[in-house]
Protein backbone atom coordinates (compact mmCIF):
# COMPACT_ATOMS: atom_id res chain seq x y z
CA UNK A 1 0.00 0.00 0.00
CA UNK A 2 1.28 3.41 -0.92
CA UNK A 3 1.33 6.08 1.74
CA UNK A 4 0.13 9.61 0.95
CA UNK A 5 3.74 10.72 0.92
CA UNK A 6 4.83 8.47 -1.92
CA UNK A 7 3.31 10.28 -4.88
CA UNK A 8 4.55 13.29 -6.72
CA UNK A 9 2.43 16.42 -6.28
CA UNK A 10 0.60 17.66 -9.39
CA UNK A 11 2.57 20.06 -11.54
CA UNK A 12 -0.38 21.10 -13.66
CA UNK A 13 -4.15 21.28 -13.32
CA UNK A 14 -5.74 18.50 -15.37
CA UNK A 15 -7.89 19.26 -18.36
CA UNK A 16 -11.52 18.71 -17.34
CA UNK A 17 -13.69 16.23 -19.20
CA UNK A 18 -16.47 18.16 -20.96
CA UNK A 19 -19.32 15.68 -21.03
CA UNK A 20 -19.58 14.32 -17.50
CA UNK A 21 -20.98 17.13 -15.38
CA UNK A 22 -22.78 18.95 -18.14
CA UNK A 23 -23.76 16.44 -20.80
CA UNK A 24 -24.35 17.99 -24.20
CA UNK A 25 -28.07 17.55 -24.83
CA UNK A 26 -30.35 19.55 -27.04
CA UNK A 27 -32.56 21.58 -24.71
CA UNK A 28 -34.91 22.47 -27.57
CA UNK A 29 -35.51 18.79 -28.18
CA UNK A 30 -36.09 18.32 -24.47
CA UNK A 31 -38.57 21.21 -24.47
CA UNK A 32 -40.61 19.70 -27.31
CA UNK A 33 -40.64 16.29 -25.73
CA UNK A 34 -41.65 17.58 -22.29
CA UNK A 35 -44.28 20.04 -23.45
CA UNK A 36 -45.84 17.51 -25.82
CA UNK A 37 -46.06 14.98 -23.01
CA UNK A 38 -47.48 17.42 -20.49
CA UNK A 39 -49.95 18.85 -23.01
CA UNK A 40 -51.14 15.39 -24.05
CA UNK A 41 -51.69 14.42 -20.42
CA UNK A 42 -53.59 17.64 -19.77
CA UNK A 43 -55.80 17.15 -22.83
CA UNK A 44 -56.53 13.58 -21.84
CA UNK A 45 -57.50 14.73 -18.34
CA UNK A 46 -59.62 17.55 -19.77
CA UNK A 47 -61.51 15.16 -22.04
CA UNK A 48 -62.10 12.79 -19.13
CA UNK A 49 -63.34 15.61 -16.91
CA UNK A 50 -65.52 16.99 -19.72
CA UNK A 51 -67.17 13.66 -20.44
CA UNK A 52 -67.63 12.50 -16.88
CA UNK A 53 -69.00 15.80 -15.55
CA UNK A 54 -71.27 16.11 -18.60
CA UNK A 55 -72.67 12.71 -17.82
CA UNK A 56 -72.97 13.27 -14.07
CA UNK A 57 -74.70 16.64 -14.48
CA UNK A 58 -77.90 15.04 -15.72
CA UNK A 59 -78.49 13.88 -12.14
CA UNK A 60 -78.41 17.43 -10.75
CA UNK A 61 -81.92 18.26 -9.49
CA UNK A 62 -83.82 20.84 -11.53
CA UNK A 63 -84.34 22.95 -8.41
CA UNK A 64 -80.57 23.41 -8.02
CA UNK A 65 -80.37 24.56 -11.62
CA UNK A 66 -83.18 27.05 -10.97
CA UNK A 67 -81.43 28.40 -7.92
CA UNK A 68 -78.23 28.88 -9.89
CA UNK A 69 -79.98 30.87 -12.57
CA UNK A 70 -82.21 32.93 -10.27
CA UNK A 71 -79.94 35.97 -9.71
CA UNK A 72 -79.41 36.47 -13.43
CA UNK A 73 -82.89 35.47 -14.62
CA UNK A 74 -84.64 38.19 -12.63
CA UNK A 75 -83.46 40.86 -15.02
CA UNK A 76 -85.30 39.26 -17.92
CA UNK A 77 -88.86 39.43 -16.66
CA UNK A 78 -90.87 41.28 -19.26
CA UNK A 79 -94.53 40.84 -20.04
CA UNK A 80 -95.06 41.86 -23.61
CA UNK A 81 -98.11 40.41 -25.33
CA UNK A 82 -95.97 38.65 -27.89
CA UNK A 83 -94.00 37.00 -25.17
CA UNK A 84 -97.17 35.88 -23.39
CA UNK A 85 -98.43 34.35 -26.62
CA UNK A 86 -95.18 32.52 -27.17
CA UNK A 87 -95.22 31.32 -23.56
CA UNK A 88 -98.71 29.96 -24.07
CA UNK A 89 -97.59 28.20 -27.21
CA UNK A 90 -94.74 26.51 -25.34
CA UNK A 91 -97.02 25.48 -22.48
CA UNK A 92 -99.39 23.88 -24.95
CA UNK A 93 -96.55 22.06 -26.64
CA UNK A 94 -95.42 20.80 -23.25
CA UNK A 95 -98.84 19.46 -22.43
CA UNK A 96 -99.29 17.84 -25.80
CA UNK A 97 -95.85 16.28 -25.81
CA UNK A 98 -96.33 14.81 -22.32
CA UNK A 99 -93.67 16.93 -20.63
CA UNK A 100 -96.09 19.15 -18.75
CA UNK A 101 -94.10 18.85 -15.49
CA UNK A 102 -91.21 20.73 -17.09
CA UNK A 103 -91.24 24.42 -16.20
CA UNK A 104 -90.12 26.52 -19.14
CA UNK A 105 -89.88 30.29 -19.53
CA UNK A 106 -89.59 31.92 -22.90
CA UNK A 107 -87.93 35.27 -23.65
CA UNK A 108 -87.84 37.33 -26.79
CA UNK A 109 -84.53 38.90 -27.74
CA UNK A 110 -84.57 42.05 -29.84
CA UNK A 111 -82.20 40.95 -32.55
CA UNK A 112 -82.60 40.57 -36.29
CA UNK A 113 -80.52 37.39 -36.22
CA UNK A 114 -82.29 34.09 -36.89
CA UNK A 115 -81.66 32.37 -33.62
CA UNK A 116 -83.19 30.49 -30.74
CA UNK A 117 -81.50 28.79 -27.84
CA UNK A 118 -82.21 27.05 -24.58
CA UNK A 119 -80.20 27.66 -21.45
CA UNK A 120 -80.03 26.87 -17.73
CA UNK A 121 -83.11 26.86 -15.54
CA UNK A 122 -85.55 26.06 -18.35
CA UNK A 123 -85.08 29.36 -20.18
CA UNK A 124 -85.64 29.57 -23.90
CA UNK A 125 -84.61 32.60 -25.95
CA UNK A 126 -86.08 33.37 -29.35
CA UNK A 127 -85.01 36.34 -31.46
CA UNK A 128 -87.49 38.76 -33.03
CA UNK A 129 -85.80 38.08 -36.35
CA UNK A 130 -86.69 34.42 -36.12
CA UNK A 131 -90.29 35.10 -35.12
CA UNK A 132 -90.87 37.35 -38.10
CA UNK A 133 -89.07 35.06 -40.52
CA UNK A 134 -91.04 31.93 -39.65
CA UNK A 135 -94.51 32.07 -41.18
CA UNK A 136 -96.01 28.70 -40.35
CA UNK A 137 -96.91 27.42 -36.90
CA UNK A 138 -95.30 24.07 -37.61
CA UNK A 139 -92.05 25.77 -38.50
CA UNK A 140 -92.02 27.70 -35.23
CA UNK A 141 -93.07 24.67 -33.22
CA UNK A 142 -90.21 22.65 -34.63
CA UNK A 143 -87.74 25.26 -33.42
CA UNK A 144 -89.42 25.46 -30.01
CA UNK A 145 -89.49 21.67 -29.68
CA UNK A 146 -85.82 21.51 -30.62
CA UNK A 147 -85.03 23.90 -27.77
CA UNK A 148 -87.36 21.99 -25.41
CA UNK A 149 -85.43 18.85 -26.32
CA UNK A 150 -82.24 20.46 -25.01
CA UNK A 151 -84.05 21.11 -21.72
CA UNK A 152 -85.48 17.59 -21.56
CA UNK A 153 -82.03 16.12 -22.21
CA UNK A 154 -80.52 18.49 -19.60
CA UNK A 155 -78.05 19.75 -22.19
CA UNK A 156 -77.53 23.24 -20.66
CA UNK A 157 -76.48 21.98 -17.22
CA UNK A 158 -74.38 19.23 -18.76
CA UNK A 159 -72.53 21.72 -20.94
CA UNK A 160 -72.11 24.07 -17.97
CA UNK A 161 -70.75 21.30 -15.72
CA UNK A 162 -68.29 20.15 -18.38
CA UNK A 163 -67.08 23.69 -18.99
CA UNK A 164 -66.74 24.40 -15.30
CA UNK A 165 -64.72 21.22 -14.84
CA UNK A 166 -62.32 22.10 -17.62
CA UNK A 167 -62.04 25.69 -16.35
CA UNK A 168 -61.14 24.46 -12.87
CA UNK A 169 -58.66 21.98 -14.29
CA UNK A 170 -57.03 24.73 -16.36
CA UNK A 171 -56.87 27.03 -13.35
CA UNK A 172 -55.17 24.25 -11.37
CA UNK A 173 -52.78 23.44 -14.18
CA UNK A 174 -51.58 26.99 -14.75
CA UNK A 175 -51.33 27.49 -11.01
CA UNK A 176 -54.00 30.17 -10.85
CA UNK A 177 -54.37 30.68 -7.14
CA UNK A 178 -57.84 32.20 -7.39
CA UNK A 179 -60.11 29.24 -7.95
CA UNK A 180 -63.02 31.59 -7.36
CA UNK A 181 -62.73 32.93 -10.90
CA UNK A 182 -63.98 29.75 -12.59
CA UNK A 183 -66.73 29.36 -10.02
CA UNK A 184 -67.80 32.98 -10.33
CA UNK A 185 -68.29 32.23 -14.01
CA UNK A 186 -71.20 30.04 -12.90
CA UNK A 187 -73.06 33.20 -11.87
CA UNK A 188 -72.28 35.15 -14.99
CA UNK A 189 -74.35 35.90 -18.06
CA UNK A 190 -71.50 34.61 -20.15
CA UNK A 191 -72.42 31.13 -19.04
CA UNK A 192 -76.05 31.58 -20.03
CA UNK A 193 -75.18 32.83 -23.44
CA UNK A 194 -72.63 30.14 -24.17
CA UNK A 195 -74.38 27.26 -25.83
CA UNK A 196 -71.68 24.85 -26.71
CA UNK A 197 -73.75 21.79 -27.25
CA UNK A 198 -72.07 18.99 -29.06
CA UNK A 199 -73.11 17.94 -32.51
CA UNK A 200 -74.54 14.77 -31.02
CA UNK A 201 -76.71 16.83 -28.70
CA UNK A 202 -77.99 18.94 -31.61
CA UNK A 203 -78.81 15.88 -33.69
CA UNK A 204 -80.56 14.30 -30.73
CA UNK A 205 -82.60 17.47 -30.21
CA UNK A 206 -83.56 17.49 -33.90
CA UNK A 207 -84.76 13.90 -33.64
CA UNK A 208 -86.71 14.67 -30.49
CA UNK A 209 -88.36 17.70 -32.10
CA UNK A 210 -89.26 15.69 -35.16
CA UNK A 211 -90.81 12.86 -33.16
CA UNK A 212 -92.75 15.27 -30.96
CA UNK A 213 -93.98 17.21 -33.99
CA UNK A 214 -95.29 13.96 -35.42
CA UNK A 215 -97.02 13.22 -32.14
CA UNK A 216 -98.58 16.69 -31.87
CA UNK A 217 -99.55 17.35 -35.49
CA UNK A 218 -99.56 13.91 -37.09
CA UNK A 219 -98.45 15.53 -40.34
CA UNK A 220 -95.07 17.27 -40.15
CA UNK A 221 -95.38 19.19 -43.44
CA UNK A 222 -93.46 22.46 -43.13
CA UNK A 223 -91.24 21.44 -40.22
CA UNK A 224 -88.15 22.43 -42.21
CA UNK A 225 -89.05 26.11 -42.54
CA UNK A 226 -86.27 27.19 -40.17
CA UNK A 227 -83.57 25.28 -42.04
CA UNK A 228 -84.84 26.41 -45.44
CA UNK A 229 -84.97 30.06 -44.31
CA UNK A 230 -81.47 29.79 -42.90
CA UNK A 231 -80.14 28.32 -46.13
CA UNK A 232 -81.97 30.94 -48.19
CA UNK A 233 -80.35 33.65 -46.12
CA UNK A 234 -77.01 32.26 -47.21
CA UNK A 235 -75.99 30.47 -44.05
CA UNK A 236 -72.82 29.17 -45.58
CA UNK A 237 -70.79 27.33 -43.03
CA UNK A 238 -67.45 28.95 -42.74
CA UNK A 239 -65.78 26.10 -40.91
CA UNK A 240 -65.60 22.41 -41.73
CA UNK A 241 -68.22 20.44 -39.83
CA UNK A 242 -65.83 18.81 -37.37
CA UNK A 243 -64.67 22.23 -36.13
CA UNK A 244 -68.12 23.60 -35.63
CA UNK A 245 -70.26 22.95 -32.57
CA UNK A 246 -73.44 22.98 -34.62
CA UNK A 247 -73.72 20.47 -37.44
CA UNK A 248 -74.15 22.04 -40.86
CA UNK A 249 -77.68 23.17 -41.58
CA UNK A 250 -77.78 21.29 -44.86
CA UNK A 251 -76.70 18.09 -43.12
CA UNK A 252 -79.40 18.44 -40.47
CA UNK A 253 -82.04 19.07 -43.09
CA UNK A 254 -80.95 16.11 -45.21
CA UNK A 255 -81.02 13.83 -42.18
CA UNK A 256 -84.58 14.77 -41.28
CA UNK A 257 -85.75 14.51 -44.90
CA UNK A 258 -84.30 11.02 -45.08
CA UNK A 259 -86.16 10.17 -41.94
CA UNK A 260 -89.40 11.38 -43.47
CA UNK A 261 -88.90 9.13 -46.48
CA UNK B 1 -57.28 39.15 -26.52
CA UNK B 2 -55.74 39.01 -23.08
CA UNK B 3 -54.87 35.37 -23.63
CA UNK B 4 -53.19 36.22 -26.93
CA UNK B 5 -51.15 38.92 -25.24
CA UNK B 6 -50.02 36.55 -22.49
CA UNK B 7 -49.17 33.89 -25.06
CA UNK B 8 -47.25 36.33 -27.23
CA UNK B 9 -45.20 37.65 -24.32
CA UNK B 10 -44.52 34.10 -23.18
CA UNK B 11 -43.29 33.11 -26.65
CA UNK B 12 -41.19 36.26 -26.92
CA UNK B 13 -39.58 35.62 -23.54
CA UNK B 14 -38.94 32.00 -24.46
CA UNK B 15 -37.29 32.93 -27.75
CA UNK B 16 -35.26 35.72 -26.19
CA UNK B 17 -34.29 33.46 -23.30
CA UNK B 18 -33.19 30.74 -25.66
CA UNK B 19 -31.26 32.97 -28.07
CA UNK B 20 -29.47 35.03 -25.44
CA UNK B 21 -29.03 32.07 -23.14
CA UNK B 22 -27.39 29.83 -25.70
CA UNK B 23 -25.31 32.67 -27.11
CA UNK B 24 -24.03 33.53 -23.64
CA UNK B 25 -23.36 29.89 -22.86
CA UNK B 26 -21.32 29.30 -26.02
CA UNK B 27 -19.27 32.43 -25.44
CA UNK B 28 -18.75 31.61 -21.78
CA UNK B 29 -17.46 28.11 -22.50
CA UNK B 30 -15.02 29.53 -25.07
CA UNK B 31 -13.70 31.90 -22.42
CA UNK B 32 -13.56 29.13 -19.80
CA UNK B 33 -11.48 26.88 -22.06
CA UNK B 34 -9.05 29.67 -22.90
CA UNK B 35 -8.52 30.72 -19.30
CA UNK B 36 -8.30 27.14 -18.02
CA UNK B 37 -5.40 26.65 -20.41
CA UNK B 38 -3.89 29.95 -19.29
CA UNK B 39 -4.04 29.05 -15.57
CA UNK B 40 -3.11 25.40 -15.99
CA UNK B 41 0.14 25.96 -14.05
CA UNK B 42 -1.81 27.10 -10.96
CA UNK B 43 -2.61 23.77 -9.36
CA UNK B 44 -5.81 23.63 -7.33
CA UNK B 45 -6.40 20.58 -5.13
CA UNK B 46 -8.67 19.81 -2.21
CA UNK B 47 -5.96 18.17 -0.14
CA UNK B 48 -5.63 19.65 3.32
CA UNK B 49 -1.94 19.16 4.06
CA UNK B 50 0.50 20.57 1.54
CA UNK B 51 3.77 18.81 0.85
CA UNK B 52 5.62 21.70 -0.67
CA UNK B 53 9.03 23.06 0.14
CA UNK B 54 10.09 26.63 0.65
CA UNK B 55 6.71 27.89 1.73
CA UNK B 56 6.97 31.50 2.81
CA UNK B 57 3.33 31.98 3.75
CA UNK B 58 -0.30 31.12 3.06
CA UNK B 59 -3.27 33.23 2.10
CA UNK B 60 -6.97 32.70 1.59
CA UNK B 61 -8.04 33.03 -2.04
CA UNK B 62 -11.63 33.16 -3.25
CA UNK B 63 -13.59 33.13 -6.44
CA UNK B 64 -17.26 33.96 -6.39
CA UNK B 65 -19.86 33.88 -9.17
CA UNK B 66 -23.52 34.85 -9.17
CA UNK B 67 -25.60 33.45 -12.00
CA UNK B 68 -29.22 33.69 -13.00
CA UNK B 69 -31.34 31.23 -14.91
CA UNK B 70 -32.83 32.43 -18.16
CA UNK B 71 -36.57 32.24 -18.87
CA UNK B 72 -36.24 29.35 -21.28
CA UNK B 73 -34.29 27.15 -18.89
CA UNK B 74 -36.57 27.97 -16.03
CA UNK B 75 -39.63 26.96 -18.03
CA UNK B 76 -37.89 23.74 -19.03
CA UNK B 77 -37.09 23.07 -15.38
CA UNK B 78 -40.71 23.71 -14.39
CA UNK B 79 -41.83 21.09 -16.88
CA UNK B 80 -39.13 18.77 -15.59
CA UNK B 81 -40.42 19.02 -12.04
CA UNK B 82 -43.69 17.48 -13.22
CA UNK B 83 -42.14 14.31 -14.57
CA UNK B 84 -38.76 14.09 -12.84
CA UNK B 85 -35.41 13.20 -14.38
CA UNK B 86 -32.13 15.03 -14.87
CA UNK B 87 -32.34 18.79 -15.11
CA UNK B 88 -29.95 19.11 -18.02
CA UNK B 89 -30.73 22.75 -18.57
CA UNK B 90 -29.45 23.64 -15.10
CA UNK B 91 -26.50 21.27 -15.15
CA UNK B 92 -24.55 23.22 -17.77
CA UNK B 93 -25.33 26.44 -15.92
CA UNK B 94 -23.89 25.14 -12.65
CA UNK B 95 -20.94 23.58 -14.41
CA UNK B 96 -20.10 26.99 -15.86
CA UNK B 97 -20.53 28.64 -12.47
CA UNK B 98 -18.21 26.23 -10.64
CA UNK B 99 -15.52 26.46 -13.29
CA UNK B 100 -15.77 30.24 -13.41
CA UNK B 101 -15.44 30.36 -9.62
CA UNK B 102 -12.24 28.29 -9.76
CA UNK B 103 -10.88 30.51 -12.54
CA UNK B 104 -11.44 33.62 -10.42
CA UNK B 105 -9.75 31.91 -7.50
CA UNK B 106 -6.81 31.09 -9.77
CA UNK B 107 -6.69 34.70 -10.95
CA UNK B 108 -6.37 35.83 -7.35
CA UNK B 109 -3.67 33.24 -6.70
CA UNK B 110 -1.75 34.46 -9.72
CA UNK B 111 -1.72 38.00 -8.37
CA UNK B 112 -0.06 36.59 -5.25
CA UNK B 113 2.47 34.77 -7.49
CA UNK B 114 1.25 31.51 -6.03
CA UNK B 115 1.04 28.35 -8.14
CA UNK B 116 -0.45 26.08 -5.48
CA UNK B 117 -3.91 26.32 -3.92
CA UNK B 118 -4.75 23.70 -1.29
CA UNK B 119 -7.92 22.77 0.54
CA UNK B 120 -10.34 23.90 -2.17
CA UNK B 121 -13.97 24.18 -0.98
CA UNK B 122 -17.20 25.13 -2.68
CA UNK B 123 -20.24 26.87 -1.28
CA UNK B 124 -23.40 27.11 -3.33
CA UNK B 125 -26.34 29.12 -2.16
CA UNK B 126 -29.57 30.33 -3.67
CA UNK B 127 -30.01 34.06 -3.33
CA UNK B 128 -33.60 34.21 -4.57
CA UNK B 129 -35.08 31.56 -2.35
CA UNK B 130 -38.76 31.82 -1.55
CA UNK B 131 -39.55 34.32 -4.25
CA UNK B 132 -42.08 32.46 -6.29
CA UNK B 133 -42.27 34.39 -9.49
CA UNK B 134 -38.67 35.49 -9.67
CA UNK B 135 -36.08 33.94 -11.86
CA UNK B 136 -33.74 31.96 -9.62
CA UNK B 137 -30.19 33.14 -8.98
CA UNK B 138 -27.40 31.30 -7.19
CA UNK B 139 -23.98 32.12 -5.91
CA UNK B 140 -21.10 29.69 -6.24
CA UNK B 141 -18.13 30.47 -4.04
CA UNK B 142 -14.82 28.63 -4.32
CA UNK B 143 -12.15 29.22 -1.68
CA UNK B 144 -8.84 27.68 -0.76
CA UNK B 145 -5.43 28.32 0.70
CA UNK B 146 -2.79 29.67 -1.63
CA UNK B 147 0.81 28.79 -0.80
CA UNK B 148 3.25 31.57 -1.34
CA UNK B 149 6.66 30.10 -2.09
CA UNK B 150 10.15 31.51 -2.15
Amino acid sequence: MTSPDDYEPLQENPQLPETINAPKVSIVHELWLLSAGVLATFLLLAVMVWLSLGWLAQFIPLSWEDRLIQPVAQSWQTDATEQAQLQQRIDQLLVRSEYSDLSVQVHILSSSELNAFATLGGQIFVTEGLLSALESEVGLDFVLLHELAHLVHRDPIRAAASQLGVRLLTALAIGQSDLGAPTAWLQSTELLLSRHYSREQEIRADDFAFTMLQRVYGDVEGYDEFFVTLLEQGDTDRFPAFLSTHPHTQYRLDRLRQRLD
Amino acid sequence: MEVLFTLASFLLLMILGYLFGSFAERRHYQSIWTREAQYRHIVVVNQRFPREKNVRGTQLVMGSVVISVDYFKRFLATLRTLVGGPLNSYESLLDRARREAILRLQAEAEQLHSTRVYNLRFETSSISLGQNDRIGSIEVLAYGTALIQE
